[in-house]
């Protein structure tokens, strides 16, 4: 059993509660403890670096205290908080000043401090990298048998962040969803950003992003879409339809979150699977 | 070192006042050293005269100063010679005098020397030559005379020399060390000219000589461009090493700078058998008469008698490919012809090792050794995107190439433009220096395509998909206009406009034209990437939207607006069109730009930086500062982010309106997102107020553990949330 502080991020406790309902039982299959980060808070999501980025800085630092008083690396299935926790962690390795200050003021409001003791993983490189593949085949219950596109997202494709894939063109989760019994679809914009930080201030260029992405999916092939990126999500999903008449674009695929697709292979919610086999069945034709 | 008896030792002392007599003794140097001795060029000042006698061999060259005296590098040595009058017996000698006959005393300083050694007892070998103003071919014949004497002195044994600190090495050949050992080492120290000519008429051939010149200098040639307009034929024979850069003009012409050249050529028909050359013609292959001027060239040189190093090459309009090989090919068997007009093709690969710098000896010159810049070659296969803007067709070429790993993306193209397609596509640098222009796409990083390696992007066995940078509009296969970059800054006009002045200060107080140098390095750390184009080609946005002005040109608004040279009006206009529609808002994700290096890093931080000024400057007006301001709020209220507050705080009523209408509610609220999980949780927000519509569920954040800690942190560092 492998320990992790687990970093829920902005959405899987709030709007995407089925990343919470699918992470916890995945990771007790996987061997994965996922460990509570008691009173952790927002990352800022960049929007707060956008006013202060000293702000965002001791946000962060206070998650990264409260891991290390775990005594655990960090652990979280969103593509974005692992950008931003990652920059952070970076910034207080690298700038001793800028850790000076989040420290002076995490000391005076927390009575916590940053040793730049911790790291931290996106579940997609822990599985990769410290589970390893031949386990999770192992673990397989219900093999996903589907064409499946895998999109990355930018925040996390950064050297150093994403494990020992390949920053600009990764292939983790395309090993992944071969391992749990699916066919992964290669899109060149698996990488590429739906613009997710200005969903709700930019109307048209977000969209024609995220059009873009998804119709590159479904060229491609892909019945479904699986995102490792939660807060992305949104644009991929619930702005789909709005996404495909900005861009004029066909854009009508299932997009499931990455811990879905893995507890959905490894036998949870099978009901679940079930709808998404039948929305793929319908739609990605 | 034939016929020289015992040590090959020479000491050759200059006594010099202008440098002349120095460099009579380099050149003797070289002489001597042709001969097979061992020559020790030495200057008289701080030289011990007790120390002539461990010489065996001694030739003198000085000049006289003034009125007879010593120059005055050679006094100190002419008193204490006197004072000491050392024994040199064993010693043999000669002197080369250096004068002006209408002096009274003409070439007295080196009189002297020859008397005095004669006093002292030393062999006179060689009669002392007195050399007027020209003294060239004096030197000359003494020298030439006088060095063949020398090898039949016996040198003895080796000699161990106090020579003081300004004893010059041998030779003024390249310091590479193996170039001067050897037959490497003669061919080096010998005669190194090259005459360039050139036959130009729109400077295409000109500048292709200077180019070739710049290039021949890794060889140790000695490089002279010649125009051909007003040269005289009859001295083409006086060159050992001749290369010929010529266009064709008109039907077959020559170009004008070179038509009373070749007529004359032609009438007077000069011998040229001791000439090596070569001729690099540019033409058009589209005339009849394609290269003819060159080819011209070419033949008549070999009608004379010169020999022909390499053959003709004659070029297309698109002449700097097969020009730059021409010029890789001659100019190392070019350098292998000698001083006596011998071509010494043994050389060649070594030559070329040379010229290419990798010649092993070089990493033992000095401290510094340099690194490992060679890479295995890559077998890679290469998808090259093509663009035909007549026909209106798009693909890739799929070609498999091995290259040099360390051989950058500019190389492979051009060399798959010189060997494959020559209609290929792209920017290139110049041959020395990096161009901002150069950017291309390579399997998805956007890079400068001249200074990056392909053993950087791939490895051996991988694809490499070559593509234009998005964001601009591709004229030709690799190549994109960069008309919007230019066009927007054009219209943002981001360069320095100060106040108007009126006095030595401006009006905010600074002195006119001046920042501190801290403020300078701070400007230039703001904006401090390769390219300003290609960022904004780092952005994923910079393509989806055409009002957007990129992050290339916002950074230039940025730095300006920090400048403190800046006037306050041009400052404001500089923040309002950052502001603006277009302005660094439309950047829908700058983690997109992040992401993309050393440069990316830079960028993105002063676009953060810019949004943060602009906040305060705007005080959070307009929906990113609503988004800002409501999300930070949110988060220090319960420790998180809730998003439907987010959601119609941001969005209002419009908003959430378009949302409805577009189906977005819809979706959230049927639960697409969730695969069948519980409906209620896409029912919660619309039900109970006061969610409003958006994505919804569990929306009433509780407060996160220890609140109060967040609370804080945003008391201490940002009241205004």
């Amino acid at each position: 059993m492998v320990k992790y502080s687990y970093y829920p991020g902005n959405v899987a406790r709030q709007s995407s509660y089925e990343v919470e309902d699918t992470i916890q039982p995945l990771c007790k299959s996987l061997g994965i403890d996922l460990i509570e980060m008691i009173g952790y808070n927002s990352d800022g999501g960049n929007i707060i670096k956008q006013g202060n980025n000293e702000l965002q800085l001791a946000l962060n630092a206070r998650n990264i205290a409260i891991a290390e008083r775990n005594g655990y690396d960090i652990l979280t299935a969103c593509a974005s908080a692992q950008g931003i926790l990652h920059d952070s962690i970076q910034t207080f390795e690298n700038d001793p000043i800028a850790l000076a200050a989040a420290n002076r003021v995490l000391k005076k409001t927390s009575g916590m401090s940053v040793a730049c003791e911790v790291k931290t993983h996106h579940l997609l490189h822990v599985l990769v990298d410290e589970i390893g593949l031949d386990k999770i085949d192992a673990a397989v219950v219900n093999p996903l048998d589907m064409d499946i596109a895998c999109y990355y997202g930018p925040h996390m494709q950064v050297e150093g962040a994403c494990g020992d894939d390949d920053v600009w063109n990764p292939t983790y989760m395309e090993q992944l969803i071969t391992a749990l019994g699916g066919t992964p679809i290669e899109f060149k914009t698996k990488t590429s950003s739906v613009g997710n930080p200005s969903l709700l201030s930019l109307g048209d260029s977000v969209m024609k992003m995220t059009g873009r992405v998804l119709n590159d999916a479904k060229k491609a092939g892909a019945k479904v879409l699986v995102s490792a990126c939660t807060q992305s999500h949104a644009n991929l999903d619930s702005y789909q339809g709005k996404a495909g008449r900005v861009s004029n674009k066909d854009t009508n695929i299932p997009v499931v979150h990455l811990t879905e697709i893995i507890a959905f292979a490894l036998g949870y919610f099978p009901d679940r699977f079930a709808q998404l086999r039948t929305r793929a069945m319908i739609i990605g034709s | 070192m034939s016929g020289i008896v015992g040590n090959p030792e020479l000491a050759i002392f200059f006594g010099s006042q202008t440098g002349n007599a120095e460099e009579l003794a380099g050149n003797t140097a070289k002489l001597a050293k042709k001969a097979g001795f061992t020559p020790k060029v030495i200057d008289m000042d701080g030289f011990n005269p007790a120390e002539f006698s461990n010489f065996k061999r001694v030739l003198i060259i000085t000049s006289t100063w003034g009125e007879g005296d010593m120059p005055d590098n050679a006094e100190d040595l002419w008193m204490a010679t006197n004072e000491l009058n050392p024994s040199l017996a064993g010693v043999s000698y000669s002197v080369c005098a250096i004068g002006d006959t209408s002096y009274a005393e003409f070439c007295k300083a080196g009189i002297d020397w020859d008397q005095k050694f004669s006093a002292l007892g030393a062999t006179k070998i060689h009669d002392i030559q007195l050399c007027d103003v020209e003294y060239e071919p004096e030197w000359s014949a003494w020298a030439n005379a006088v060095v063949p004497k020398m090898a039949t002195v016996d040198g003895g044994a080796a000699t161990e020399v106090a020579a003081p600190a300004e004893t010059s090495s041998t030779t003024e050949a390249p310091s590479d060390s193996s170039a001067q050992s050897g037959d490497m080492g003669d061919i080096m120290s010998g005669d190194r000219n090259l005459a360039i000519f050139f036959g130009s008429q729109t400077g295409n051939a000109a500048g292709l000589a200077e180019k070739t010149a710049k290039m021949a200098k890794a060889y140790g040639l000695e490089p002279t461009v010649i125009d051909m307009d007003g040269y005289d034929s009859a001295k083409f024979a006086e060159h050992k090493r001749v290369l010929i850069i010529t266009s064709t003009w008109g039907e077959g012409e020559m170009p004008d700078n070179a038509d009373a050249l070749w007529n004359a050529t032609v009438n007077s028909n000069p011998g040229l058998s001791a000439v090596h050359y070569s001729v690099c013609a540019i033409g058009d292959s589209s005339y009849d008469e394609f290269c003819k001027a060159g080819t011209d060239w070419d033949d008549k040189f070999n009608s004379l008698g010169a020999t022909r190093i390499q053959q003709i090459q004659l070029c297309d309009v698109d002449f700097e490919p097969p020009w730059l090989q021409w010029a890789s090919e001659v100019l190392p068997r070019i350098a292998c012809v000698n001083s006596s007009g011998i071509f010494e093709e043994d050389l060649l690969e070594t030559m070329i090792a040379y010229g290419a710098g990798d010649d092993e000896g070089d990493a033992d010159d000095g401290d510094f050794t340099p690194p490992e810049i060679v890479m295995p070659t890559l077998s890679i296969t290469m998808r090259i995107f093509r663009y035909d803007p007549i026909k209106s067709h798009t693909g890739f070429d799929t070609l498999a190439v091995a290259l040099p790993g360390h051989a950058t993306i500019e190389d492979a193209l051009k060399a798959i433009k010189r060997d494959v397609d020559g209609s290929l596509a792209f920017r290139t640098s110049s041959i020395a220096g990096h161009n901002p222009l150069s950017g291309i796409k390579a399997n998805g990083r956007i890079i400068p395509a001249d200074s990056t390696r392909i053993c950087d992007i791939v490895s051996d066995g991988d694809e490499l998909t070559i593509e234009p940078i998005p964001g601009y509009d591709v004229l030709k296969d690799l190549m994109v206009s960069y008309d919007r970059y230019d066009i927007e800054r054009a219209q943002s006009k981001p360069w320095m406009v100060a106040d108007p002045r009126q006095g030595e200060k401006l009006t905010n107080g600074a002195p006119m034209g001046t920042m501190s140098s801290s403020q300078a390095t701070h400007l230039h750390t703001l904006a401090d990437v390769g390219s300003l184009q290609l960022i904004n080609s780092l952005s994923d946005t910079f393509d989806v939207d055409s009002n957007y002005s990129g992050p290339g040109i916002a950074l230039q608004r940025w730095v300006r607006s920090q400048d403190p040279r800046a006037g306050e009006g041009h400052v404001k206009k500089m923040l309002n069109l950052m502001q603006g529609k277009g302005g660094v808002w439309a950047e829908a994700d700058i983690s997109s730009i992040r992401r993309h290096g050393i440069d990316g890093k830079q960028a993105a931080e002063s676009l953060y930086q810019a949004r943060s000024r602009l906040l305060a400057e705007y005080k959070f007006t307009g929906k990113s500062g609503r988004l800002v301001k409501n999300y930070s709020r949110s988060v220090k209220s319960s420790g998180n982010v809730n998003e439907t507050t987010l959601y119609r705080s941001v969005l209002g009523p419009l908003g959430l309106g378009s949302n409805i209408m577009n189906g977005v509610s819809l979706r959230m609220m049927l639960g697409f997102t969730r695969n069948g999980g519980p409906m209620m949780r896409g029912f919660q927000g619309m039900l109970v107020p006061p969610a409003g519509i958006g994505k919804i569920p569990n929306m009433f954040n509780s407060k996160v553990a220890n609140h109060h800690q967040v609370v804080a942190i945003f008391n201490e560092l940002d009241s205004r949330f």
